[in-house]
């Protein structure tokens, strides 16, 4: 039954769009939606992009489309031109405005199961309606397209709204006016409280510190939001919380992955790079530049030189037994290709590996050509201290040095199966696109087309990406899909204003982030009403801020910031917390050493070990990612392991001891304002009268009840001052309350 | 109008709950959500529909769940299930040059020489099935099984080859087949998770997680790794100190604040994770009576060789029964162990001594009580061993032409042996089945075909079987 329900919600949903989704991250299977298309366009106008092209590509392209070895009957529809062929006898596929002619009609309606598009084989069906708008798109004159993503961005003029007292910014403009299409409105603007914890949790991935929030809350005024807002633009913080969601993009890890695991030297400097540059607000292009050409670049510069310790923090495959050391370069190529393409272009440039992309114009060629890129530079590596047996190192460091090599064009990705030399070049099909020349720095001259003004992807990938982070979801949902089988933006003109934005300011990513922090959209309240819950549950149109679950770091770094535990120490080599030896268990290589200082234990998620062959147990519960691959976006599941982790964990139960600690110490004993300081800690805003005689009932009952029995030591606070004594039963019931505080949804999401 | 004290003793923990489930329900989300909600009756409550509702397979199969005894390491087909006689007169002698053309190998030089089968073999039950002297309990349902001798691999070290086994790729971040298998079908257990994974050999597998990772799939396909005694799952048991009352009063509190959350936002995620905390406890009280081996008859325990409290192969095996009886999906049990390179004849004794009652008790188990018609068991590692000899005269190096698994159950032809290979079972000749048909046949096994079990990631469609796998015919019932 539910299922029918979602499938309604979601056509609802859909309607509202009235854009094609092609997919999103779980569920919503592209056929269903398709088949939807033809259904609500009759009236309208047709667009190829929006309409024809999703059909096409579902279910003509595999054969018919760009990759030239699956092509059948030589015929291609991906390409008007050629779809317009006369083709002997039977006529051309398409001949425009004369559907009965064209064989493209009579083949998708035969009833002859031998002539019948697609064929059964397939596995694919046209609906009826997909029929009609085929029907009906080639009777109006098949008109193409190019696709949205590989056109130069467009800055468009403000769009008209109604209600004119509401946009802050520009960015309102284009919010605003689809919600009026829709006929909805926004919601009211969020309370000063819950924007300031939601901006805070936005920008450095940390609760509101108790001296911005009592600032902030004596004048929440227009000046001292954008005051608040610089301030954490500004911080060291800001740094590390951005670096981390980069480095889900460029699949960070401190280790090689497979089975043994080394760990790197030196892919923390890398770290160090994101959060300065961050923090610092280097300019986006040179910060692409130096992660692709740091050291060819600006050579000498050893900054530069930390950005390009990106083609070296890819999975390693070192195991026991004889590896070839052409399969390992052909592994890390694939990687440096299949990461640059998802990262920076929002593509997905892997499927070409195998063969010529089905529904992209990326040929293996391409593909082969980015190879050929990175293969201008030797890529190997060195074993560094002695190991944990006698014949294994510790360390693995990788090593870059400019040595010319030549790599194969793949048949079918197989190292053993060369075709021809691949011949270094930039996807041809892309605004200064084609071969480069050998007596170049080659690397340098991908970093450079990549930040081209004229690269109709980097900068709109990138806008896209920052949205999401604030937003939780972006304009485009398939962050690293940008191609045709991605889903097309909520909001195009929105999103192209926002990349011509980013260009023209010089890459600044800081007025960006102003621009979407200051702007009424971001500033509104989560509660949507029920009326625009029903017609856009997913909140595409954003008449409401959607409410997010922190992501597993921030979590648990807001819980040492409540508990008043956090060290604030930034930068330098990762710092690797004790576990329980069953946390560790499957790691082949057991290279874990905790660090000796135990309050390092303490900073900031980021600067634990990465290992690609475990996670930590907190971590793995709330969904971090993979680090194999580049990860567009992290699931958020609700599932009873987290319960159990945030419950009985005894690194939670330990925060709810200091956190009892400090509620004591900080409120001086006293009830009712320990109450007051947990809700300004935990959930950023004032106690109500009600949950002030709750939590004072509560502690009252449950201290009688642990004054019948002796509480075990180790439920009691920590950090009690000897000046300040508190009874065994009240610290117990203090922990016991603290303890499900933190476990409450108002803390672990953000409003 | 309550007072909090009152409300905080005495009361029923499960009473509590449900009122609170039924107040939160009726207060922010309506009937739809109520009936949506009550639908969710997975391990996990995820947002939206739930993704582990038991859905039906594309076609009506036999199998509804699995038992997967993973070999790790690479047993030797050759001492255990492949019978070579003609390998014994070639001790010693180099092998033939024709058939070590192209071959690599992990470690050995391709030139050492043969190493002849250091056990003997007989034939077995009315189906005749030959099996070492290595396997006496797994001689007594030789009926019950089917033995496959020419299955054959792509990779041909330990991590790659155990990858490959999993999830049909060498390469990591795949989801695995556990993963595709709950994906297909969803799971019908109400407080366990759907996919359950025990390692009980005296190192971790060398595939690490990624053998029962969910890959792209969404994380709540991924296996739960339990252990075989004690808590089975991280943090079930409350910290030292908290006693059930507290916890139960700390829940209740939880629900309360989240309540509250819950009517202001209404918002069906918070509904969810209330929902999820709810579930949480309910695996409290189910694991230690799941984990209690102590209920089992002396005679089951006996069969399988297994002891309450004690962890090992013999108690995972019992515990993926009662796993199973529970309503979990897929329990897979890694065993590493049988990397042989030197020590051969002196670790099959020992890891066979280990295993084998256990493997076959839970074939015997699950048809006595009637499961083993629709449970899939299967048993095998990543690869086989050479007929060379590695090191002395007591090892072999790691081998991915040929080696041998076994199934039973689950629409599985049982009393077959099927396929063969050449004088030293060093290529399969006959019936060859690769690990993309093995694949292909499981998936059809319950259900799916192999070509439309399929999830789109980054643009592209993938399936368990990449672009190949045919099914097996002749492994069918």
């Amino acid at each position: 039954m539910h299922l029918v329900i979602a499938t309604a919600r979601r056509l609802a949903s859909w309607v509202v769009e009235g854009a094609v989704r092609v997919r999103r991250n779980h569920g919503l299977r592209a056929a269903l939606v398709l088949s939807l298309a033809g259904l609500t366009t009759s009236a309208a106008e047709l667009r190829f992009n929006r309409d024809v092209r999703p059909i096409l590509a579902d279910n003509c392209f595999a054969c018919h489309g760009p990759d030239a070895e699956q092509r059948k009957a030589k015929l291609r529809l991906d390409v008007r031109e050629e779809a317009l062929k006369l083709r002997g006898s039977a006529g051309a596929a398409i001949v425009p405005g004369q559907p009965g002619k064209s064989t493209l009609v009579s083949r998708i309606e035969s009833s002859k199961s031998d002539e019948l598009m697609p064929p059964a084989k397939s596995h694919k069906q046209l609906t009826a309606a997909q029929k009609q708008v085929l029907k009906r798109w080639v009777a109006e004159g098949a008109k193409y397209e190019a696709h949205w993503a590989f056109t130069a961005i467009e800055r468009s003029p403000l769009p008209a709204v109604k209600q004119k007292s509401w946009p802050r910014n520009a960015i309102d403009h284009f919010i605003l006016a689809r919600l009026e299409q829709a006929r909805m409105a926004p919601s009211p603007p969020a309370t000063p409280e819950t924007l300031l914890r939601r901006v805070s949790f936005s920008v450095t991935g940390l609760p509101p510190t108790p001296e911005v929030a009592v600032s902030f809350g004596t004048r929440p005024d227009d000046a001292s939001y954008s005051a608040v807002l610089n301030g954490l633009l500004a911080s060291t913080q800001y740094g590390e919380h951005w670096a981390r969601h980069w480095m889900d993009l460029v699949r960070y890890a401190d280790s090689a992955g497979y089975e043994l695991d080394y760990l790197f030297t030196h892919a923390w400097c890398y770290r160090d790079w994101l959060v300065r540059s961050f923090a610092e607000n280097k300019p986006m292009d040179r910060f692409i530049q130096e992660q692709i050409a740091g050291d060819e670049l600006w050579p000498g510069n050893e900054e530069s030189a930390d950005g390009a310790l990106f083609l070296t923090i890819g999975p390693m495959r070192h195991e026991g037994g004889i590896q070839r050391a052409k399969d390992r370069e052909n592994e890390w190529f694939t990687d440096l290709a299949d990461t640059t393409g998802a990262a920076f272009l929002g593509v997905t440039m892997g499927c070409a590996r195998c063969h010529d992309h089905k529904f992209d114009p990326f040929t293996q060629n391409d593909y082969y050509g980015l190879h050929a890129i990175f293969a201008d530079s030797e890529f190997t590596t060195e074993y560094v201290g002695p190991g944990n047996s006698n014949t294994r190192p510790a360390y693995i460091r990788p090593v870059i040095r400019t040595k010319p090599g030549a790599v194969q064009v793949l048949r079918r990705g197989e190292v053993d199966m060369p075709l021809r030399e691949a011949v270094a070049a930039l996807p041809v099909s892309l605004p200064g696109g084609g071969p480069l020349p050998a007596d170049k720095n080659r690397r340098a001259l991908l970093a450079r087309w990549l930040t081209s003004p004229d690269n109709p992807l980097t900068a709109r990938v990138l806008v896209n990406r920052v949205w999401q982070w604030h937003f939780g979801q972006g304009l485009v949902r398939t962050a690293s899909d940008f191609g045709r089988q991605g889903e097309a933006p909520s909001h195009p003109e929105l999103l192209d204003w926002l990349a011509s934005e980013l260009i023209a300011s010089g890459w600044d990513l800081r007025r960006v982030h102003q621009l979407i922090l200051e702007s009424a959209t971001y500033r509104q309240s989560s509660i949507r009403s029920p009326e625009a819950r029903a017609v856009d549950p997913e909140d595409r149109l954003l008449s409401g801020f959607p409410r997010r679950r922190l992501q597993a770091e921030e979590l648990r770094d807001a819980l040492l910031a409540v508990s008043g535990a956090l060290n604030p120490k930034s930068f330098g080599t990762p710092v690797v917390p004790a576990v329980e030896p069953w946390a560790i268990a499957a790691l082949r290589n057991r290279n874990w050493e905790p660090t000796k200082d135990e309050s390092e234990w303490r900073r900031r998620s980021l600067y634990f070990p990465v290992r690609r062959s475990i996670k930590l147990p907190f971590f793995d519960a709330f969904n971090s990612p993979d680090n194999v691959s580049s990860c567009a976006g992290r699931d958020s599941t609700v599932v009873a392991s987290q319960a159990l982790t945030l419950l009985n964990s005894t690194d939670t139960l330990t925060h709810a001891r200091t956190f009892a600690g400090r509620l004591w110490r900080e409120s001086k004993g006293d009830t009712n304002a320990a109450a007051a300081l947990a809700w300004r800690l935990v959930f950023g805003r004032a106690i109500t009268t009600t949950e002030s005689e709750r939590a004072v009932a509560f502690l009252q009952a449950r201290e009688v009840e642990w004054s019948k029995t002796k509480p075990a030591a180790s439920v009691l606070p920590v950090g009690i001052i000897e000046t300040q004594p508190m009874p065994p039963a009240r610290g117990a019931a203090w922990v016991e309350w603290c303890l499900a505080l933190l476990n409450a949804n108002e803390f672990a999401y953000v409003d | 109008m309550n007072s909090p004290s009152r409300f905080y003793r005495n009361r029923n923990p499960l009473e509590v709950t449900r009122r609170w489930f039924f107040e939160q329900c009726s207060v922010g989300l309506g009937a739809i959500a109520l009936n949506q909600l009550l639908q969710q009756n997975g391990y996990a409550a995820p947002v939206g529909e739930n993704p582990l509702a038991p859905k039906e397979p594309h076609f009506k199969a036999k199998a509804k769940r699995v038992i997967y005894l993973f070999m790790a390491g690479g047993p030797s087909h050759l001492e255990l299930f492949d019978n070579k006689p003609e390998l014994a007169k070639w001790d010693g002698k180099l092998p033939p040059a024709e058939l070590i053309k192209d071959y690599r190998a992990a470690f050995i030089s391709p030139n050492s020489t043969l190493l002849g089968p250091k056990f003997k073999f007989a034939r077995h039950g009315q189906s005749g099935a030959e099996l070492s002297e290595l396997l006496p309990h797994l001689a007594g349902v030789a009926d019950d099984i089917a033995v496959v001798k020419s299955i054959h691999s792509d990779a041909f070290n330990h991590a790659p080859a155990q990858i490959f086994m999993n999830t049909g790729s060498v390469q990591f971040g795949r989801p695995s087949f556990g993963a595709w298998t709950t994906y297909g079908l969803g799971s019908v257990s109400s407080d366990l998770p759907a996919y359950v994974v025990f390692s009980t050999g005296s190192k971790g597998t060398s595939g690490g997680a990624s053998n029962w990772g969910n890959g792209f799939l969404p994380s709540i396909h991924q296996g739960t790794m339990f252990r075989s005694t004690g808590d089975p799952v991280l943090y079930l048991s409350n910290p030292k100190g908290v006693d059930a009352q507290m916890q139960r009063d700390s829940l209740d509190s939880i629900k309360r604040l989240n309540q509250k959350h819950l009517s202001v936002t209404g918002d069906p995620e918070i509904a969810t994770r209330i929902n999820s905390f709810e579930m949480a406890y309910r695996m409290q009280s189910s694991a230690p009576e799941l984990m209690d081996l102590s209920k089992e008859s002396k005679a089951t325990l006996e069969m399988y060789g297994a002891e309450p409290g004690k962890a090992n192969f013999a108690s995972s095996c019992l515990l993926a029964r009662r796993l199973v009886e529970r309503g979990v999906r897929f329990v897979q049990i890694f065993h590493e162990a049988w990397d042989h390179h030197g020590g051969l004849v002196g670790g099959l004794k020992d890891q066979c001594g280990k295993t084998d009652r256990a493997s076959a008790a839970l074939v015997k188990d699950l048809k006595e009580r009637g499961l083993l018609e629709d449970t899939l068991v299967i048993w095998g590692g990543e690869f086989g061993r050479t007929p060379m000899v590695q090191g002395g005269n007591d090892g072999r190096d790691h081998h991915p032409n040929c080696f041998s698994m076994w199934f039973a159950g689950g629409g599985v032809k049982p009393g077959l042996t099927l396929g063969g290979s050449d004088e030293f079972g060093f290529h399969a000749t006959t019936d060859k089945v690769h690990v993309h048909d093995l694949h292909a046949t499981l998936l059809h096994l319950l259900g799916f075909d192999h070509e439309k079990l399929i999830y789109r990631d980054q643009g592209r469609d993938f399936r368990l079987t990449d672009v190949h796998g045919h099914v097996v015919e002749k492994m069918l019932a």
